[in-house]
């Protein structure tokens, strides 16, 4: 662009009254710049001027020492035109008032020793706007060559269906991947599901049967099971997606970074350069580097990560104390819900009915903390599998013991449903032990509300075990960029893929991948169909060409 | 950004609350290209996230991400903003709505400078709103520092007075207009989304909590205002009858939530704020007491959970399970006595502090005040959204009482379910 200057100084709003403005126009006369002063630049006759030197004189690059750049933004906005806003309104004179700042007396000013800060203030952001105005060029556009408006939707459960509905509603073409042979996720195997509407008091059947049917019937969808993604190439708007089965090994799967103990020899110390180097070609022996590109692969324009969690799984002699890998009848929710989707609630150690069943919700031993990764849908499921075991049996008696129920919001009216059931006790408290006893086990609790120590006769124990999401064992999105395949957990997301915002909750650390569901936060089925929408919206504004191609990273540049 | 007044084609958006939810909706749908126009009914945007200090659970400030987003309104013509603006009729069916619009006037215009010398000149006193009465406010006002669209605001109270003239003549920039009329716009619009937000439950109506009769005792939000460097006091917490710094505070959680004689939901966001304000407190006096009434401690998620556990470990903040019965108070002092039953040990206690903070739900705004379209709301006023119906959509509190983040997801899903409408 070839630069046209001027310098703009308004006198408005104290800024005449509190500076030198013979003394700020010297700054870019000395300097060649044309420079103008005007009462009120904000004004019509103000904008006037400007209109004027821009049409007539071809002035294009604008320096406008005034007030902020935060006010006035639509009138000092010239098409075509580079603006710098220097502020000498509220960064020097109203925030330097001469009352606590004052101007040099006439006396003062035969010493050369001193000088007028708020005055200096002033010249030298006119100096720096002008120093920015010679580098700023106008923004362009980053087109890309083959911006593809496809979407890839990792996942093929609740949230990725619900998020490929959506994008097809609005008019986009979505591909749900999906790893296992069908679609449907965790919810194929519920036997109910907590409510998703007003007034959240009851059970519903899981209603993923319908969304599969809705997928099916939707011509913008393609789906494909049995199928992972091997790899992620290219850039937001132009990626290269090469897709696998489960089990294969292939040329396009993503390089992996050395784990930490390969990057050592046998005594610890760190390997050279070079050898680094070889011990990474042989880790990824088989597999094309990052920049070579997939001939095959497929081009999407943005992902969705919806690939969901997978139920905690306990190590060996974890939750001991609970009776966990001692009793076949203590379980984790996630095994009972499997039970409950079968059939009648029977105990696996002798088929007997499970008549009586304890919820544990906390693992106790001092913390009020629940299971790891539970959030606060575990307290639900503890409610709804509680449920169960009364619609089972009329004389089925349930006993939930929990820390804190975690029921907020409007599922607080689940919870009280819940407490209407004669059948159903709950209870603040500790379990310090379960163990046999009385024909069954003998579940033994601690500082309830009851006042004292209770001992509960259970069939069955179900531990409130947590869900893992699906990012914490696997990149998944296995990305072929410089800095890795996944995410970077930095201390910060505890294997969740999610944004470290608060304002910005689609953002994950990689810029056109939007995490929606369980991987991104513990959920219930609701909140991950609400997700989904969210995630699937963020898309298209990215893509749009009215936001100059840069908005999918406008929170880094911001 | 543009703030004419123009009436857009059919296939545009209208986005009713200007709070974050409110505007994360419009700009979604802004930049995806459609047309939005925001109506907004105070003076400012921002709604009650500008009145907050901070967010739980980063303790970052809400001017970071409202500043963003004002920033993307102000660089966007397809948003027009309508301040002092509210919906007054609703007719129509999903993608052909006509909408009127009331705009109450400002009667200041476009030249003002928010220079200030109107409300130097002016002489009346109001109560201040954005300070829940805290302080008080000249008749002609900045809403807060912070202020977007950053214009000042003459109250109609002082229209016709001779102090309305004073204002008058200090502006130097002829912005104020005492001849501004009330004017009603009509707008088609093909979608609409309501962010109406929440206000506080009043807390006055919980009797035996003493909120009102007793002048050490207030909300949550007042304490947020109190803590926030632009508020009444400039950021100091201290005790409404005498200013002290408290030595000790008590929060009661779940006051006005979770009872069937006020809010029989669960407000989601007080245990994180009262969490958060033990931070403010302590950050404040590190010899202070605070101790926390709850029925249970609600840090939904594991980023929540993170924050509890770390303020748990605080020596000087106190967790106790038991539901408040009675605030009552030592006139001569000034203290408090929260009476409360400890769930577990099944103790009553009765602990005298300094100030008390009524951790007080949310209501939707349109649990008192229908809004004027053809809506379902739940018994407590939250909009229920009908995807299958679609064309109009609660996004925010309006729909259901949740934290910021989850009233962001929501609104940033409702743009796509807005933009849905307009494609059917």
């Amino acid at each position: 662009m070839d630069k046209k200057y001027g310098v703009y100084i308004c006198e408005g709003c104290g800024i005449g009254e509190s500076l030198d403005i013979e003394a700020l126009k010297g700054i870019p006369e000395e300097e060649g710049l044309p420079v103008k002063t005007h009462a009120c630049l904000c004004g019509p006759q103000g904008v006037e001027l400007l209109k004027k030197d821009i049409g007539e004189k071809g002035i294009n690059t604008l320096v406008i020492a005034a007030c902020s750049r935060r006010v006035n933004f639509d009138v000092f906005r010239f098409d075509g035109c580079i603006v710098d806003r220097v502020n000498l309104r509220e960064q020097v004179v109203w925030s330097h008032p001469r009352s606590e700042f004052p101007a040099l007396t006439a006396e003062q000013k035969e010493d050369d020793d001193n000088f007028d800060r708020v005055q200096m203030l002033a010249e030298d952001y006119i100096k720096m706007g002008m120093a920015r105005v010679e580098k700023i060029t106008l923004p362009e556009p980053h087109k890309l060559e083959n911006l593809s408006r496809k979407i890839l939707v990792i996942g093929g459960g609740i949230t990725g269906m619900s998020a490929a509905l959506d994008a097809a509603k609005a008019g986009y073409e979505a591909t749900i991947v999906e790893k296992t042979a069908q679609l449907g996720g965790h919810a194929n195997h519920w036997r109910k599901q907590l409510p998703i509407a007003n007034p959240y008091d009851r059970l519903i059947s899981p209603i993923v049967g319908d969304l599969v049917k809705a997928v099916a019937a939707s011509p913008k969808i393609t789906v494909k099971t049995n199928t992972v993604v091997a790899r992620i190439a290219g850039e937001p708007g132009e990626f290269t997606v090469s897709l696998k089965k489960p089990t294969e090994k292939i040329e396009f799967d993503v390089p992996f970074p050395l784990p930490d103990d390969m990057k050592v020899d046998a005594s610890g110390k760190e390997l050279e350069a070079e050898k680094l180097h070889e011990v990474y070609m042989e880790y990824n022996k088989g597999k094309k580097d990052i920049l070579t590109l997939d001939p095959d692969g497929e081009l999407y324009g943005a992902v969705i990560l919806a690939a969901g969690w997978r139920p905690y799984a306990p190590t060996d002699g974890e939750f001991a104390h609970l009776g966990l890998g001692q009793f076949a009848d203590v379980v984790t929710n996630h095994q009972f819900e499997e039970l409950a989707a079968k059939g009648k609630i029977t105990r696996p150690s002798d088929g007997k009915e499970a008549k009586s069943v304890v919820f544990i919700q906390s693992p106790g031993q001092g913390n009020d903390k629940d299971f790891d990764f539970a959030g606060s849908v575990t307290s639900l499921v503890a409610l709804k599998q509680a449920k169960y075991v009364r619609e089972d049996f009329s004389d089925g008696k349930a006993f939930v013991f929990y820390q804190h129920m975690r029921t907020p919001g409007l599922s607080e009216n689940f919870y009280k449903s819940i407490q209407q059931d004669p059948g159903i006790f709950l209870t603040k408290g500790e379990v310090v032990a379960v163990t046999q006893g009385g024909g069954g086990l003998m579940v033994e609790a601690d500082n309830t509300l009851l006042g004292e120590k209770i001992k509960v006769n259970a069939d069955m124990v179900v531990l409130g075990t947590g869900m893992v999401p699906a990012t914490a064992d696997d990149p998944v999105i296995n990305l072929a960029y410089r800095q890795g395949p996944g995410f970077r957990d930095i201390g910060l997301f505890n294997g969740y893929a999610d944004s470290n915002f608060i304002c910005f909750p689609y953002e994950t650390q990689r810029t056109g991948i939007y995490a929606a569901g369980g991987v991104r936060r513990s959920m219930t089925a609701e909140e991950s169909i609400e997700d989904a929408s969210g995630a699937a919206s963020r898309p298209f504004s990215a893509w749009s060409p009215s936001t100059a191609g840069s908005l999918s990273i406008r929170v880094r540049a911001t | 950004m543009t703030l004419d007044n123009a009436a857009p084609a059919n296939g545009s958006i209208m986005v009713v609350g200007g709070g974050i939810s409110g505007l994360t909706t419009a700009l979604e749908a802004a930049e995806v290209g459609y047309e939005v126009i925001l109506v907004e009914k105070n003076p400012y945007l921002g709604g009650r996230v500008a009145q907050l200090n901070q967010y739980f659970p980063k303790l970052c400030p809400p001017t970071c991400g409202l500043e963003i987003n004002f920033r993307r309104i102000k660089d966007n013509p397809r948003i027009k903003v309508l301040t002092l603006a509210e919906v007054e009729k609703v007719s129509g069916a999903p993608g052909s709505y006509d909408v009127a619009v009331r705009i109450t006037p400002r009667y200041v215009n476009e030249n003002c400078t928010a220079c200030g010398a109107c409300a130097e000149a002016c002489q009346t006193e109001i109560a201040n709103d954005f300070n829940f009465g805290m302080d008080r406010t000249k008749g002609a006002y900045l809403p807060h520092a912070m202020a977007f669209p950053a214009r000042f605001v003459i109250c109609p109270q002082i229209i016709g007075t001779e102090d309305a003239q004073r204002c008058k003549e200090a502006c130097k920039y002829d912005a104020v207009d005492l001849e501004m009329q009330p004017k009603t716009l009509d707008l088609q619009v093909g979608a609409i989304v309501w962010a109406t937000g929440w206000e506080p439950y009043d807390a006055s109506r919980i009797d035996n909590l003493g909120f009102g009769r007793y002048q050490n005792i207030v909300t949550n939000m007042m304490l947020e205002r109190m803590a926030a460097f632009n508020g009444p006091t400039q950021g100091k917490i201290q005790r409404p009858s005498d200013d002290k710094a408290p030595q000790s505070i008590a929060f009661v959680q779940c006051a006005g939530s979770r009872d069937e004689n006020h809010l029989p939901y669960c407000s989601y966001i007080c245990c994180m704020a009262s969490l958060k304000h033990a931070t403010y407190v302590r950050a404040q006096y590190p010899e202070a007491k605070v101790y926390i009434f709850y029925i249970d401690l609600r840090a939904p998620g594991q980023r929540y959970e993170k924050f509890y556990q770390k303020i748990k470990e605080d020596p000087n903040v106190f967790l106790v399970k038991g539901k408040v019965a009675e605030v009552s108070e030592d006139p001569h002092t000034g203290n408090l006595t929260v009476v409360a039953e400890n769930a577990v040990t099944g103790q009553k206690i009765h602990q005298t502090v300094d100030m008390v903070v009524l951790a007080t739900g949310m209501q939707p705004t349109a649990a008192n005040v229908k809004l004027p379209a053809d809506l379902k709301y739940t018994d407590d006023g939250f909009i229920i959204n009908d995807f299958e119906k679609g064309g109009m959509f609660a996004a925010g509190c309006a729909n259901k009482p949740a934290d910021v983040v989850s009233c962001n997801q929501n609104a940033t899903g409702m743009a796509l379910k807005a933009i849905q409408t307009l494609k059917r």
